[in-house]
């Protein structure tokens, strides 16, 4: 059974329908790379897996579990408690394009938090792992500052040490390094590339080919809210098969 | 001979024209050729308004008195803290408002006296009450009006022999709404002026006088009720007594007092008690009077009205800090209900004056209910300024809550936390830093606001300060003394303020996002 399996969502904002019926299953320790001109539907799909966005139809399961629905007696989704889903976002992590790190609290405490807050660790015990994380992603001396003393890159090594703090079992990333000056975005793959030989399962969102490229196992094409391609890196960069994924390629191989 | 001639030739001339007017009008009249009356009228059946004109007992004698001067009357209508400061200020050229003459009154204000006040009970009369006095109304509930001659007498009463069952007082801003609980039976017994007492049993079938008119206090006869002047005009007040003597020669003031049944207001009853020569010794000169105001700076009669304007100032900020955090919840939800609830609210309680919400707290409630709710005044005070500030504290809150950026509430909702978890540990501890500037302010000017309830009689300082000038006159050394105990609170508050927001900062910088866009 994969741990992530995606069934026919579908998904509209207004008249708009963002997301037509996407199916797709995510192995555990795989990595995932959505790719997709901006609009089609790749982020939306990312955030309905953690249910921060509601579907129309379809089912996401996450360990054989649905996220955010219960199926009533009548075989239909029906949203579920809060508290039940809050329970099961905790096991999967996520890392915002603009790093969302809680500004009134300092480095240390945006990673202790949840684990003490969520998952009931004593305070103690998680700054003590907190600070263990922050020293993985380079920033151990950084753990009493707040996070408009840090730089962007720095604010999202935190954001990934907070997630991880949660020893999530699966890791979901909206496009993290697009809100970074070029010079900070290698200080936060080289920390992504890191969970991802660690054996972390992730899905990601990224404009970062070459990063896909080296790190991924499976490429996504997403066009129009649809996947129109998902295939080995090697193969995808090499010989993309669909016309959007060539033109995709071609417009931003130019570019990058 | 010649010279004499010229004289009475001139008399001769003049006559026709004194003849028309029995009295002669009196020099410096603030306005030529009017008599310029200060009144309230709001006091029936002595001064009141009928049909959009001045009326009543008062209203008639000083238009015949300017009718003996061959002046107009004109009535300025003012409220009851207006009457004095006005005279004093030069507006009128004396009051007429059925003032009582009182030794303290009579230091700074001369007096001419016009009728025979006292004081009398009313009650249902299906009850059937009669009492000698107030030492009959123990256990009874009692409405007047608070610092009155008649709330000492029932304070004394319930010092002495009504200390076991004490009488329940219940004070009311006017006689009118005293007399409106013995309808709604919130109370058993209204204490209130004679004349009213009279006046009302008439208009009011259902209630009748439960007393002979007595003094409220042993051994003194009734008062008299006097036109005020001013000390240094005793040429107006020569002639308004002359007129007023004119006035009972003909029998122009028996038929005003039988037009009115007031006959037992005809002060000749008791010449006897009329009051004596006014004493001389204060100069009416505006001057800073600095022994009246340091006794005042330093007497202790402002502790407890302090304490309590500082008590009611937590509480209502309290109940308003309580309802804005709904308020803005609320606001903030995804139910239409709950935020057409909170649309109203705001719209309510911002749209109408907190003057108007505290009176109907206080008033109009116990009659709106049949007195299911009676509030004491100082709940009803509070619960009004709490509700009222609510509406502005829900703002507050509101735009705090909005002022955080969406991603921190996403960011702790995708570690698991729950709505009311995220919110708790996230969003309203950065909210509060917006929230609690503002919040500091809205303390400082509800310390102010609370001055409004000395219109319900609450024990704040503002009302003592009004009840202690209401005895001595001496407005300015009151209201500097006022403000000085205003101005040590808000002062005290202002520093409780800064030490939050300093402490606030320290441990929590100003967020400044640090997003680099693409």
């Amino acid at each position: 059974m994969a741990l992530v399996e995606i069934r026919d969502v579908h998904k509209r904002f207004g008249s708009q329908e963002v997301l037509k019926g996407v199916s797709l299953d995510v192995e555990a320790g795989e990595v995932v790379c959505l790719l997709g001109a901006s609009g089609s539907g790749k982020t939306t799909l990312l955030r309905c897996v953690n249910h921060l966005e509601t579907m129309d139809q379809g089912e996401i399961k996450v360990a054989g579990e649905l996220v955010g629905y219960a199926r009533g007696r009548d075989g239909k989704l029906k949203e579920e408690p809060d508290r039940v889903t809050s329970a099961k976002r905790a096991r999967i992590g996520m890392v915002f394009q603009r790093f969302n790190l809680f500004a009134h609290l300092t480095a240390l405490e945006n990673v202790a938090e949840a684990p003490v807050q969520v998952l009931g660790v004593a305070k103690a015990e998680a700054e003590k792992r907190a600070l263990d994380l922050l020293a993985r992603v380079g920033l151990k001396e950084k753990a009493g500052h707040y996070p408009h003393e840090l730089s962007g890159g720095q604010q999202q090594r935190v954001a990934i040490a907070r997630a991880v703090a949660m020893e999530p079992r699966l890791m979901l990333f909206d496009e993290p390094t697009s809100a970074l000056d070029p010079e900070l975005v290698g200080e936060v793959l080289e920390s992504m590339r890191r969970l991802a030989a660690d054996g972390m399962t992730m899905i990601l969102v990224t404009h970062e080919l070459a990063f896909a490229r080296e790190v991924a196992d499976r490429v996504i094409m997403m066009a129009d809210g649809q996947v129109v391609e998902d295939a080995a890196p090697a193969d995808f960069f090499s010989a993309p098969q669909h016309p959007r994924s060539k033109a995709f390629l071609a417009r931003h191989m130019r570019t990058a | 001979m010649k010279q004499i001639a010229f004289l009475f030739a001139c008399l001769m001339v003049a006559t026709p024209a004194l003849a028309a007017c029995p009295v002669n009008a009196p020099a410096g009249l603030v306005t030529q050729g009017t008599l310029t009356i200060g009144t309230m009228l709001t006091n029936p059946p002595q001064t009141f308004v009928e049909n959009g004109q001045p009326t009543g007992f008062d209203i008639d004698m000083s238009r015949a008195i300017a009718e003996k001067m061959c002046l107009k009357a004109e009535f300025v209508n003012v409220t009851f803290a207006g009457l004095f400061p006005g005279l004093m200020a030069r507006k009128f050229d004396y009051l007429s408002s059925g003032l009582g003459i009182t030794p303290q009154r009579r230091e700074t204000f001369d007096f001419v006296p016009y009728f025979r006040g006292g004081i009398q009970f009313v009650g249902r009369r299906e009850n059937h009450f009669f009492f000698q006095n107030e030492d009959g109304l123990c256990g009874l509930r009692v409405a007047t009006i608070a610092g009155t001659t008649q709330a000492s007498a029932l304070e004394r009463a319930n010092q002495g022999v009504c200390k076991q069952k004490s009488i329940d007082l219940k004070y009311f801003p006017s006689f009118n709404d005293a007399a409106m609980q013995l309808r709604t039976k919130a109370a058993d017994i209204a204490f209130v002026d004679w004349a009213f007492a009279s006046y009302i049993s008439r208009l009011m079938p259902e209630l009748a006088p439960a007393s002979p008119i007595i003094s409220g206090r042993p051994e003194v006869p009734r008062n008299l009720m006097g036109l005020a002047f001013r000390k240094d005009e005793k040429v107006q007040e020569a002639a308004v007594t002359e007129a007023i003597q004119a006035l009972e020669k003909s029998g122009e003031y028996d038929k005003l007092l039988d037009k009115w049944h007031l006959r037992n207001g005809d002060i000749r009853n008791q010449a006897d008690d009329r009051p004596g020569a006014a004493p001389q010794t204060r100069s009416f000169a505006i001057v800073f009077d600095s022994k009246a105001f340091f006794d005042t700076l330093f007497s202790t009669q402002f502790f407890l009205p302090a304490l309590t304007t500082l008590g009611i100032t937590l509480a209502a900020m309290a109940i308003a800090i309580l309802l804005g955090f709904g308020g803005a919840l609320a606001a903030l939800s995804r139910s239409k209900t709950l935020r057409g609830i909170v649309q109203a609210y705001l719209g309510f309680f911002r749209g109408v004056p907190v003057l108007v919400q505290i009176v109907f707290w206080y008033n109009a409630l116990p009659v709106l209910t049949n007195n299911a709710i009676n509030l004491p005044a100082l709940v009803a005070g509070t619960v009004a300024l709490g509700l009222n500030e609510g509406a502005y504290m829900t703002e507050i809150i509101r735009s705090g809550l909005i002022s955080v950026d969406p991603g921190q509430r996403e960011a702790a909702r995708a570690l698991g936390m729950t709505k009311a978890k995220a919110m708790r540990r996230i969003v309203m501890p950065q909210a509060l830093r917006v929230i609690i500037p503002p919040t500091g302010n809205q303390f400082i000017a509800m310390l102010k606001t609370t001055s409004l309830l000395f219109a319900i009689a609450v024990p704040e300082i503002f009302a003592t300060g009004t009840g202690i000038y209401g005895r001595n006159f001496k407005y300015f050394e009151v209201l500097a003394v006022v403000s000085i105990w205003y101005l040590l609170l808000t002062g005290f508050l202002t520093l409780v303020q800064k030490g939050i927001e300093r402490r606030f900062h320290l441990r929590q910088r100003p967020a400044v996002l640090a997003v680099e866009h693409n």
